[in-house]
């Protein structure tokens, strides 16, 4: 046996063993080793549900926005925390430039609440675009439909016309 | 440390994520080809190795590429449409493309219902002999029973599973998958997958898997436009349908009357306009009816049975003593080859009035037709028309009523300038011919071969 028929012989086991294998799988996810699909979700929401998913986002995004870390100011005995509040804000600004250097990055910029921002971002604007698709999609029903409006008008006074003057023969515009 | 050329090709089966680059590639394939049993014995483990970690149609998508490149057997070429067993344009521009690359790939024809060789040959006179048909079912479509065997992606519930992935699964069996009716559900499980689109009809949904495709042809750079503007992404390769009717120039031009052609489909929805052309004509008659003695209008083009946008124009056609209009359904190849040679001037109204862009004419293949047996296209300004017709050179070009009716009665007025028009028109139609068609398709497919296997390019 030469060593071309060899290597030949040998590809057509494989593939065959693969293919056999293949065969019992019924999903792709399990052939390619990785989902390919997009949960179902926002995708398949309605004008209401989409308009309600896009103000349940928005409140998220808004309540949420600041993500430079501030932990809870509690008040003390002697200072309420408001002044509490200004005093560690003014502390901030005079030693910012030094804590900048020594702060753990994680305590300047709340990674974790930034994470949640993008989280709720993706399907806010997801809900804007599919929103405006399916008004889109209206438009081009209503103007289609407007258009054989025109046209059936014309058709009816075409008609009201040729039965109003008999005599007068040939389609008028 | 150096490696043998056994190692590489180890490791080029199972290197994850990135391919070889292609002059390493071509090198360990040269090996390969001089000595292909040192391979044989390795071949197992990793070629396991690879189903392990990326799945089992990677490692088969390996194996078809070493099988093609070591040139063990013909490339294998997966065609598929949706619509296959209807007649249409864009079946037309696959099975012409079939036609072109059975002699480079063996390939399959991949439908959903059945539909013989012979009667694709007979719709469009094209050679397949030797491809083959397949037909997938498709469950989905076949329980709910919707819409006549046609096949439609608006249909699909986004909710459940996506229906289209019996055909993802068979693209799996071929080295180079096409998918020519741009039907963006079908993931392409190929080594190489390409996907024609003649217009990007849907949004993006859940199921989207155009990104996935190596190489997206075009048929028009209106076309090319709207794949940016809706599916954000870059199409690669233009290339305008093969148009197929053309006569000699002079023979032509000695056979020409005073008839303007319209040559489309009447659609249920009236998108093609025959009305408007109907009433425009009508005008046009009225009020210049000593510029266009003579003249007749004739509408030609298929239609479904019972279609009540033909009534519609019937109707208008039976006021006794209405201007010359001919009403032409469903006429043979031939017969329209003639109404072509013998018109004077083309019309085509698609996209008057309207903002849809998938109700403007993508491209414009009757038009071309009408171009090369020298009937001078006066056509809409807009979508791909305005690729085909250099306005005052091989047609005119309108954007409203009103420019229209002005054209018209100038060209009417000048029969010279018709006969000049003419000549332009029929030297511009030979830019579309199934033989250029058929020459670039074969040049991309050869690029594609070349590379997928590892063969030196160029």
């Amino acid at each position: 046996m030469s060593n071309t028929s060899a290597l030949q012989e040998e590809i057509a086991r494989l593939t065959a063993a693969l293919k056999e294998e293949r065969a019992k799988l019924t999903d792709l996810a399990d052939l390619l080793r990785r989902g390919i699909e997009r949960e179902a979700g926002i995708w398949e929401y309605g004008f209401e549900e989409l308009e309600e998913e896009m103000w349940r986002r928005f409140a998220t995004l808004e309540e949420e926005q600041d993500c430079i870390s501030e932990d809870q100011t509690l008040p003390s005995q002697r200072l309420p925390a408001a002044v509490l509040r200004r005093l560690k804000k003014w502390y901030r600004t005079i030693s910012g430039p030094l804590s900048r250097t020594i702060v753990d990055k994680r305590k300047q910029f709340n990674l974790d609440q930034q994470s949640l921002l993008n989280k709720e971002s993706i399907p806010f604007y997801l809900s804007i675009i599919l929103t405006l698709q399916k008004i889109k999609d209206r438009l081009n029903t209503l103007e289609e439909t407007v258009l054989k409006l025109q046209s059936d008008e014309d058709e009816q006074w075409r008609e009201i016309q040729r039965l109003v003057s008999p005599k007068d023969q040939g389609p008028k515009e | 440390m150096d490696l043998s050329p056994a190692e590489q090709f180890l490791s080029f089966l199972t290197q994850d994520p990135e391919p070889p680059d292609h002059e390493s590639a071509r090198r360990l394939f040269e090996w390969l080809r001089a000595e292909p049993g040192d391979t044989a014995g390795f071949l197992q483990g990793s070629i396991e190795a690879l189903a392990e970690r990326k799945g089992i149609q990677s490692a088969l998508n390996v194996l078809s590429r070493i099988e093609v490149a070591l040139g063990f057997r013909r490339p294998r070429l997966g065609l598929y449409d949706n619509a296959l067993h209807f007649i249409g344009g864009a079946q037309k521009y696959g099975c012409t493309v079939a036609h072109a690359l059975q002699d480079i790939f063996d390939i399959t024809l991949i439908a959903h219902r059945n539909v013989t060789l012979e009667q694709l040959q007979d719709w469009y006179g094209l050679d397949l002999s030797r491809c083959r048909i397949k037909v997938v079912s498709i469950p989905y479509f076949d329980q709910r029973g919707t819409g006549r065997g046609v096949f439609d992606a608006g249909l699909v519930d986004l909710r459940g599973d996506n229906p289209f992935h019996a055909v993802s699964w068979e693209s799996g069996a071929y080295d180079v998958f096409f998918n020519n009716c741009m039907l963006e559900m079908v993931y392409p499980l190929a080594p190489v997958s390409v996907m024609m689109v003649h217009f990007p009809e849907r949004e993006i949904s859940r199921f989207f898997h155009v990104p996935h495709y190596d190489h997206i042809l075009y048929n028009s750079r209106y076309t090319a436009d709207w794949i940016r503007r809706r599916w954000r992404v870059d199409p690669h390769v233009h290339i305008y349908p093969p148009v197929d009717m053309a006569s000699p120039l002079d023979s032509c031009l000695d056979e020409k009357e005073d008839v303007i052609l319209s040559v489309a489909r009447f659609e249920p929805g009236g998108n093609k306009q025959q009305l408007e052309m109907i009433k425009t004509f009508f005008h046009l008659v009225r009020h210049h009816h000593r510029d266009l003695q003579g003249w007749r209008l004739i509408l030609a083009g298929g239609s479904i049975p019972d279609n009540p946008y033909l009534e519609r124009i019937r109707n208008w056609l039976r006021e006794p003593g209405h201007p010359p209009v001919e009403l032409e359904v469903n006429l043979s190849a031939d017969k329209l080859k003639r109404k072509y040679r013998s018109a004077r001037l083309f019309w085509h109204f698609s996209g008057l009035g309207q903002h849809d862009p998938a109700r403007i004419e993508h491209f414009g293949m009757t038009t071309v037709e009408a171009m090369q047996n020298a009937c001078v296209p006066v056509v809409f300004k807009g979508g791909g028309q305005k690729e085909i017709v250099e306005d005052g050179m091989s047609g005119v070009l309108f954007e409203s009523n009103q420019e229209l009716e002005r054209k018209i009665l100038a060209l009417i007025k000048e029969p010279e300038k018709i006969r000049k028009l003419a000549r332009g028109a029929h030297a511009r139609g030979q830019n579309f011919t199934k033989d250029v068609f058929v020459s670039k398709v074969r040049q991309h497919f050869l690029d594609i071969l070349r590379e997928y296997r590892f063969a030196d390019a160029k």
